[in-house]
């Protein structure tokens, strides 16, 4: 259960935000995790309401998108994205389509975690 | 409107982590952060490694537990110094309660700062606390399969300990597996087979932290 920190971390940067920007409403906050991170959308977004209700825009609506994995072959250089049958038993060692190369894949993406935009007025 | 933002969101602890790391440096302490499964034997493991080292160098422990001060009071019989953070319910430490422990105790002339992390294998990854190398221990009865399974951590270790030995006559543990797993997650990572309750294998583990420290004095 990492989200409640992540989203202590997410609402004093909203929080700045709003405040660098003269807004007074917070309407939105959208999100980009990556599927390494394994965050649980459902979770942050529970952990996010609970603090949202302690500030003056408690209805503001979070929106998490999930990037997906992206990879390049150590052997071949191809980047692809592993397909979800082959996440299993790990996350980050899928055959490349092209020479079939299953390990030590390098990481292109689906290790951030950042905030995108926040909409407010 | 839409105020583009784009930052990182755990920038917090990472600044603050950076901030810790300056401290550390500055002493030339090297810092070690303990992060394994509930019952992997972080504590155990240290306990070994203070008794061995206690004539070389002065070090320092930061125990991270959910409840109790019982690991605190474990290394403090091998009498070195101690803090201990309870979180309350949190998985994971971060830079702030380690800023927090710091200042209750003397970390200014510590060769070592042993930083044991809270027993989970997912969080302690992600948050960084301020130390020179992530040190992962996997232990025999957990299985093989855990770093297929839990591969941020065992991607970002310098060290991993395959801690409890003494058992692989009883359980089918596949060492190479591991090691080939481990080294393609991570091919600078270095692997010690170690039993903390025998001592077997200790001697390298005490090598690496014995040229680490040489390292980081040089620095």
């Amino acid at each position: 259960m990492h989200e409640m920190s992540i989203a202590q971390s997410l609402m004093e940067i909203v929080k700045q935000e709003m405040e660098k920007n003269n807004m007074n409403n917070l309407l939105k906050v959208k999100v980009r995790a990556g599927k390494i991170n394994a965050i649980v959308p459902d979770a942050l977004q529970v952990c996010f309401d609970i603090l949202l209700q302690d500030t003056p825009w408690p209805g503001a609506v979070l929106e998490i998108e999930t990037v997906p994995i992206k990879l390049k072959c150590q052997k071949c250089g191809t980047i692809f994205v592993p397909k979800d049958e082959d996440l299993f038993p790990s996350l980050i060692q899928s055959p490349c389509p092209k020479c079939g190369t299953d390990f030590g894949h390098e990481i292109m993406s689906g290790k951030e975690l950042l905030i995108e935009y926040i909409e407010a007025e | 409107m839409k105020i583009p933002v784009i930052r990182k969101i755990l920038e917090t602890n990472e600044e603050k982590s950076n901030q810790l790391r300056e401290k550390f440096d500055k002493n030339k302490t090297l810092v070690l952060n303990l992060i394994s499964s509930p019952g992997a034997g972080k504590t155990t493991l240290l306990e070994r490694t203070l008794s061995s080292l206690k004539s070389d160098f002065k070090m320092g422990v930061i125990e991270g537990d959910i409840q109790t001060t019982a690991d605190a009071q474990r290394i403090a019989k091998t009498g070195v110094s101690t803090v201990q953070i309870n979180t309350e319910g949190a998985c994971h430490l971060d830079s702030n309660m380690i800023f927090a422990a710091t200042e209750k105790m003397n970390i200014t002339d510590l060769d070592i700062l042993y930083i044991e992390n809270v027993g989970n294998l997912v969080c302690p990854a992600e948050f960084k606390v301020g130390e020179d190398f992530k040190i992962a221990l996997l232990s025999i009865p957990e299985g093989d399969d855990k770093p297929e399974k839990y591969p941020l951590l065992f991607s970002e270790a310098k060290v991993l300990l395959l801690n409890k030995i003494d058992l692989l006559p009883y359980l089918d543990f596949d060492v190479e597996k591991v090691k080939k797993v481990v080294k393609s997650l991570n091919n600078d990572i270095e692997i010690f087979p170690v039993s903390a309750k025998t001592g077997e294998g200790f001697d390298a583990w005490l090598e690496w932290i014995k040229n680490e420290v040489k390292k980081k004095k040089q620095n």
